[in-house]
């Protein structure tokens, strides 16, 4: 694995509760309700549940497509094992699709596997790198702009631009504002990323942040 | 799901460890709880009542099995009929799932009274939105955000998000279909491999290594089924077409399905052409070289009807024990059950070969030639004609028809829909939310170009679709 991943990985624990989505939130961010949803509200206990809602899963090819224009990546280019193998479709079947030619998988199985948070994180990540390190290479940033960075490093975690990219994320992943709360949470999140990656903690940051809103419960779900 | 037709839920259960049905138990259930919601539709209760997946039991029905036990060993068909009530009765102040609810008080408000997560008592909503959602109740944002999901396959971008929250409640629900009929044209929904194309899979049992072997390719199979769900055409046509479809090679865009009279690898006789049933992929893959072919029949009945003769669905009550034309033992007790059903369903399909030759033609001789290569010379009394959903059908071609036109064939196209956009199979339990299910078959089969796209649009205005 390479250095650069592991230590995305090692922060990423720190923001996946971070990223869900406080419960109340509106389009415009607001939240209006008590309760909070995921880590990131001020009750993480209590999260509100639909008492008729029935939740699904985003099959491999619906999140594969999501991530592909969230990030603004051909759907092609979104994830490929070894360089030559779709993620969406060598992960399918865990990742909610059938496998009928091959495997005589007609319908999808009825229940998620040990594996499919991996695949869905897998996908996550290799998207989120193609974006991050664009961004950052300054050419036609999509999520990440105009942050300052010098020698790896956000010269100002607390800038405008940090809170911007964050709130595009929201945006362009959930098309939602993100609430103040998920601004605070991604931006503080910095610090401990920092410590984890003293070479790159201005991409190893961008990119954790990314996967932690592109795997959140919010958008794996709909 | 609703499974309410000649389900036999309570069959496998009486005999313990067993596995042998008893068809006449939904029927027993409901004379001793006539006014029980489960069986007001048919008369018939669900395997739900006390299954998880038959012949399996769950609470209730482990607690019958131990109740009639106790009465008679073996437990035999007349003793499950003397004491089938009396178990019953004797169970209704219990609570065999332990969700707190009486076996008695479940089965009258129609809840499964061996299901804990069944429960008797309507969902506790809010009176106030949880942030932007109206739970339980048909919300607009959240549907709208839902079709793009479901039919196109991605979410609309932030900037539509928000034209659409500025739109009044009836702009909105105008956005809401114009969103649907252009994800209805994505390649997502209707492309190879698309969201249509994959409800075919369980029907069609594509191989890729055998694909076109004798030139029975399956593509014709998908491209009819496709066409069939797709741009408004009539539903029915996946049974009754008598031309073929083909879908533009794979790797190209847009898919392109074709109308053709014609199609190389599909020899059969445009007479004796039925659809999705008489396909080379068919004949090949189900009939082979069966003189009976009871798969191809099964199969048919299962993919199209939803009735699964295999979990004991669609048996015909009236059934009488079928002659057995090719000495399989269909007559012997304990077969003779399902072939009651199956043979009669079957014989309809007997005139078209498989992998004898001729392939995939209809032959009206083929019995009496395989009665005398196989040595079996009752095989060339098996009748063409058969019996469908209780109806007497004069050869396959009549037996697509009449599959097509019954409401076991919209409530199969509605179902499968409603699993893939709604999350679940519609369950007589969650009355609220089969009541939108009936709803939606009733409109397919009330429209009279039985379009899928016009479902379609009757679907997502349901609070089950659109309720968070």
């Amino acid at each position: 694995m390479r250095p650069d991943l592991f230590r995305t990985l090692l922060s990423l624990s720190l923001l996946l509760h971070a990223a869900a989505c406080d419960d109340g939130e509106t389009t415009d961010g607001k939240t209006t309700s008590t309760g909070a949803g995921g880590g990131g509200g001020a009750d993480p206990a209590a999260p509100p549940a639909s008492p008729k809602a029935l939740v699904k899963l985003k099959t491999a090819l619906r999140y594969r497509g999501d991530v592909a224009r969230s990030l603004a990546i051909p759907e092609a280019s979104v994830c490929a094992e070894l360089g030559l193998l779709d993620c969406a479709v060598l992960h399918q079947v865990v990742m909610g699709e059938a496998d009928p030619y091959l495997s005589a998988l007609y319908e999808p199985v009825s229940a998620t596997s040990a594996t499919s948070p991996l695949a869905y994180e897998r996908v996550a990540v290799s998207a989120c790198a193609q974006r991050v390190d664009a961004d950052l290479a300054g050419d036609a940033p999509v999520l990440f702009k105009g942050l300052d960075v010098q020698s790896g490093a956000l010269v100002d975690p607390s800038s405008l631009a940090v809170a911007e990219s964050i709130r595009e994320l929201y945006r362009r992943a959930l098309s939602r504002e993100a609430t103040d709360h998920e601004v605070a949470t991604l931006t503080a999140s910095y610090a401990s990323i920092a410590a984890a990656d003293e070479a790159t903690p201005a991409r190893s940051w961008a990119l954790a942040s990314c996967v932690a809103v592109m795997t959140s419960l919010e958008n794996v779900f709909y | 799901m609703r499974r309410l037709a000649w389900l036999s839920g309570l069959g496998a259960l009486l005999l313990g460890h067993v596995a042998e049905a008893r068809p006449v138990a939904p029927a027993l259930f409901c004379d001793a709880y006539p006014d029980a919601p489960m069986c007001l539709a048919s008369g018939e209760a669900p395997c739900a009542t006390c299954h998880t997946e038959a012949p399996a039991l769950d609470a209730f029905g482990q607690a019958i099995e131990a109740g009639l036990s106790a009465k008679a060993t073996p437990i035999d068909d007349a003793a499950f009929q003397a004491h089938l009530a009396t178990v019953l009765a004797e169970l209704e102040a219990q609570d065999a799932d332990a969700d707190g609810y009486s076996n008695a008080d479940e089965i009258a408000s129609g809840s499964y009274p061996g299901d804990a997560t069944s429960l008797p008592v309507a969902p506790v909503c809010p009176d106030e939105p949880i942030g932007p959602y109206h739970v339980c109740e048909w919300d607009s944002r959240f549907t709208y955000l839902r079709v793009w999901q479901d039919f196109c396959g991605h979410r609309p971008a932030y900037e539509e998000v928000l034209a659409f929250e500025a739109l009044t409640e009836d702009e909105r629900k105008q956005a809401i279909h114009e969103s649907l009929d252009t994800c209805l044209q994505t390649e997502f929904w209707r492309g190879r491999d698309g969201a249509v194309w994959q409800l075919a899979h369980r029907k069609i049992r594509p191989v890729l290594a055998i694909k076109g072997i004798l030139g029975a390719d399956y593509d014709v199979d998908y491209a009819m089924f496709a066409w069939a769900h797709l741009d408004g055409h009539d539903v029915r046509e996946v049974l009754t077409a008598k031309s073929y479809v083909v879908v533009s090679p794979a790797g190209t865009t847009p898919t392109v399905y074709t109308e053709q009279a014609d199609v190389s690898g599909q020899p059969m006789q445009n007479t004796y052409r039925a659809g999705a049933l008489t396909t080379s992929w068919v004949l090949l893959f189900n009939t082979m070289f069966t003189a009976m072919p009871r798969t191809a029949a099964a199969q048919a009945y299962r993919s199209y009807l939803n009735l699964d003769i295999a979990k004991l669905e669609g048996l015909d009550p009236n059934g009488t024990t079928p002659v057995d034309y090719d000495g399989s033992g269909v007559a012997a007790e304990g077969c003779a059950t399902c072939h009651a059903t199956l043979d009669p369903l079957t014989y309809p399909f007997t005139r078209y070969n498989g992998l004898q030759n001729p392939n995939f033609i209809y032959d009206p001789s083929r019995m009496t030639e395989l009665a005398g290569e196989l040595g079996k010379p009752l095989l060339a009394a098996v009748p063409e004609t058969g019996k469908l959903l209780g109806q007497e059908v004069t050869g396959l071609v009549e037996w697509a028809e009449v599959a097509a036109n019954s409401d076991d064939f919209y409530r199969a196209v509605v179902e499968d829909y409603w699993k893939l956009l709604v999350g679940a199979e519609p369950s007589v339990d969650q009355a609220d939310i089969y009541a939108d299910y009936d709803a939606v078959w009733q409109s397919l089969k009330a429209d009279p170009g039985h379009s899928v796209f016009a479902m379609l649009h009757v679907l997502v205005d349901t609070e089950a679709y659109g309720a968070p």
